[in-house]
């Protein structure tokens, strides 16, 4: 072993593990990069993991059809030849309701928002390991995304923000990740605090909002929102709340908020390029 | 002219090569993750540990660095994680196999279950226990270890499978 840490091979492997190090404090200190080699070798299979994960759903959707299908044929049988017909027209326009539907919302909030520029994006992969749900979409630097760009979904309910990106796709902080802090208020009695997830919670797909002062009147079923400014647009919807309880550190409580969008189910997102106010930090952040 | 002994490699790089890259895509495609309980099989580890055992260090260590790499596109926050890490362990299960270890079935699943709980132990101190140390812990055993183990399980069938390609590549040359 010793003419191998002596030869030409182990220089190389070591001076490509102290790049990638270099690179990762660089990562880590900057935010948002990615490194030159990952973005590179993403650029080239991010059409390929489009095309698999376009596979995959409509693979999907086919077996929920077939599903039906057979429910109906149980129901007459005289009918199943009809059905599988109807099944595969049912499948496509299905298909075209949802992208009608997505598009419809998305004109919807466009309406309600002139000031919002939205990019629709699609998922191309998650990672399964990731206890925060985090994901990849396939539109990144060259569709004008940033860092820091609010996603929503197209009924205007908040997912997280890009936290990578590269040209050709870019990477999603949820609302379940403890990386995340959003300004944040309950919709009726306007208390304020940061919504933000962590590990205990992210597991049941559920996320809290903290640093609520413990005369604060927030009740279970109340609305939280974004308070705006900063990275996130005011007004979003960011979930619901479940529970109300007192923190154990200090005298603040923090509510348990289940979120609007089910994470684990998202297909199609929104990012917002662009909003009036976007980067100005408010006096209360 | 390319030696009968390189073209066979070349070959059988070309084959793992594929393999991996289809197996990246089945791993991160939405709703196609080998799944049991809390456990999430990472398909790529077994791989890049078997191909340090079939070709060695060298080609160990640059194998576990693509494969990595392909998996930092999709890893968020990993900042080159992975592909540091499967670049150390392709080319410390090549070494071992070439210095110390008899490359053998046995010697194949010892270094799988090393080394495939040794990717998932410093996944979580970096990614996870660093960054977040309150549920650390519970995290580790709800769902690090579990997802070890089936990555382990899992990596038995893929050295049965590369070991049977590596024999009809050597019978192809």
């Amino acid at each position: 072993m010793r003419f191998f840490f002596r030869s030409r091979k182990f220089k190389i492997i070591a001076s490509i593990t102290g790049l990638l190090l270099v690179l990762a404090i660089a990562m880590n200190i900057f935010g948002g990069i990615v490194s030159p080699t990952t973005s590179i070798l993403g650029t080239i299979v991010s059409p390929i993991q489009k095309f698999t994960t376009w596979i995959s759903t409509s693979i999907s959707d086919f077996n929920t059809s077939i599903n039906d299908g057979q429910a109906l044929m149980q129901e007459n049988e005289e009918l199943r030849a009809e059905n599988e017909r109807l099944i595969s027209e049912v499948l496509d326009y299905q298909k075209i309701k949802e992208q009608n539907e997505f598009y419809k919302q998305f004109l919807e909030i466009k309406e309600q928002n002139s000031d919002f520029v939205m990019e629709p994006a699609t998922l191309i992969s998650e990672d399964s390991t990731d206890p925060y749900l985090g994901f990849t979409i396939d539109k990144g630097l060259l569709n004008g995304i940033s860092v820091h760009d609010p996603v929503i979904t197209s009924a205007g309910r908040l997912v997280g923000y890009i936290s990578e990106t590269a040209p050709s796709y870019s990477k999603i902080t949820t609302i379940l990740s403890s990386d995340i802090e959003i300004g944040s208020i309950d919709q009726r009695t306007k208390d304020a605090g940061v919504v933000s997830g962590n590990l205990a919670f992210s597991s049941d797909g559920l996320c809290r909002l903290y640093n609520l002062p413990r005369t604060c009147s927030v009740a279970i079923g109340d609305y939280a929102v974004t308070s705006g400014g900063g990275v996130f647009p005011a007004g979003l919807l960011i979930g619901t709340v479940t529970d109300v309880k007192a923190e154990e550190i200090n005298t603040s409580v923090y509510a348990v908020l289940k979120p609007a969008v089910n994470i684990s189910e998202i297909r199609d997102v929104m990012v917002i390029t662009y909003f009036s106010g976007q980067g100005v930090t408010l006096p209360s952040d | 002219m390319i030696s009968r002994e390189r073209s066979k490699n070349y070959l059988g790089y070309a084959v793992f090569g594929l393999i991996s890259f289809v197996l990246y895509f089945i791993q991160y495609t939405k709703g196609y993750n080998l799944k049991i309980g809390n456990a999430t099989a990472v398909l790529l580890v077994p791989i890049a540990i078997f191909v340090a055992v079939f070709f060695r260090e060298w080609v160990g260590a640059l194998f576990g660095l693509a494969i990595g790499t392909l998996m930092d596109i999709t890893t968020s926050g990993s900042s080159c994680f992975n592909a540091i890490a499967l670049m150390l362990i392709g080319c410390a299960a090549g070494l071992l196999i070439t210095y110390w270890i008899n490359n053998n079935f046995l010697s194949a699943l010892f270094l799988d279950f090393a080394f495939v709980f040794i990717y998932f132990f410093s996944k979580w101190l970096f990614l996870i226990f660093l960054s977040e140390k309150a549920f650390a812990a519970e995290y580790l055993l709800k769902y690090i270890l579990p997802s070890a183990l089936l990555t382990f399980f899992v990596g038995i069938p893929i050295y049965i499978v590369m070991r049977y390609i590596m024999k009809i590549i050597k019978r192809v040359n």
